[in-house]
């Protein structure tokens, strides 16, 4: 007669013993059923955990949820520009719960004009209800104002720009905004920096509209993504 | 006047182009004071650029001046 190996039970003829060939099988059917996925997933889970050198669902001891805002920006939305339009709203924001949002932006402007493009918070397109302050720096010219609205962007005739702007409600309840830009080209790149802030405080940030100063100037292949920092 | 835009649901994932009806005169209010302020910033960017280039020659001059350069 012969013994039983501890985990599979699988029997172990004795050395001298003979017609053992049922048995046999019967190990192969019991290896066989015990090397699925599933079965093996839950004998590593009987050991898994701290220490153990797996620790699988987590980073340094801590699951996904622990880790807060650390594990980077969260893509909120993006649109890549099909035809020329005026400007591009991004709706359905919750700025109380997601504190700070991150604009990326390629703007072409196909017109014949220089023009601004203002950035509009939930929906309040009264441009004197914002002031920004700007500096661009041209070679070795630097120059700088503060206006009564909020041309968060601003492009020359026929110019391209790329420009990333940090937008957030500050404690007290004030819009705020800050962006840094890079246009034109070559030879004549520009660097732009530009802060702007609302005249009045806002409850929360449900919608950002990017417009611009004339009618179809936001041109086609211009590209929007809008990220949040924080991930709750 | 219709504005033409593409308003981007971040909740539904959901872009659509949508249309913003203005009258002509609210247009051209809104067209002329965009095209001042253009002309305001160009100008300050002119006067700046113009003011650099005095104050570089005056510098080059008082560098000359003194024997440093």
């Amino acid at each position: 007669m012969g013994s039983y190996t501890p985990n599979f039970n699988l029997y172990k003829p004795d050395i001298n013993e003979t017609g053992w060939g049922n048995e046999v099988n019967q190990n192969f059917d019991t290896i066989d059923e015990e090397l699925t996925a599933n079965k093996i997933l839950e004998k590593i889970k009987t050991v898994d955990g701290a220490g153990s050198g797996l620790d699988a669902d987590t980073v340094d001891g801590k699951h996904a949820s622990e880790l807060g805002g650390t594990t980077g920006f969260e893509k909120v939305a993006e649109i890549e520009v099909s035809s020329n339009c005026t400007y591009v709203e991004f709706t359905n924001l919750d700025g109380n719960s997601d504190w700070f949002y991150v604009l990326f932006t390629t703007i072409k402007n196909p017109t014949g004009s220089g023009l601004g493009y203002n950035l509009f918070v939930n929906g309040e397109t009264v441009e004197t209800n914002y002031y920004n302050q700007w500096i661009n720096i041209d070679g070795t010219s630097r120059c700088s104002d503060r206006e009564n609205h909020p041309w968060a962007f601003f492009n020359e005739a026929g110019v391209k720009s790329f420009y990333e702007v940090i937008i957030s409600k500050d404690s007290d309840g004030y819009f705020r905004y800050i962006g840094k830009g890079n246009r034109r080209e070559g030879n004549n790149v520009m660097l732009t920096l530009t802060a702007g802030c609302k005249t009045a405080t806002i409850s929360n940030i449900t919608s950002l509209r990017i417009q611009a100063s004339v009618s179809n100037a936001i041109g086609a292949g211009s590209k929007f993504i809008l990220f949040k920092v924080r991930r709750v | 006047m219709k504005l033409k835009g593409f308003k981007v649901d971040v909740r539904k994932n959901k872009i659509e182009e949508v249309f913003e009806e203005i009258s002509d005169e609210e247009y051209q209010k809104r067209l002329e004071e965009a095209k001042k302020r253009e002309k305001e910033r160009r100008i300050r960017e002119m006067i700046e650029a113009k003011k650099q280039e005095i104050l570089e020659r005056i510098a080059i001059e008082e560098l000359k001046r003194e024997g440093k350069l």
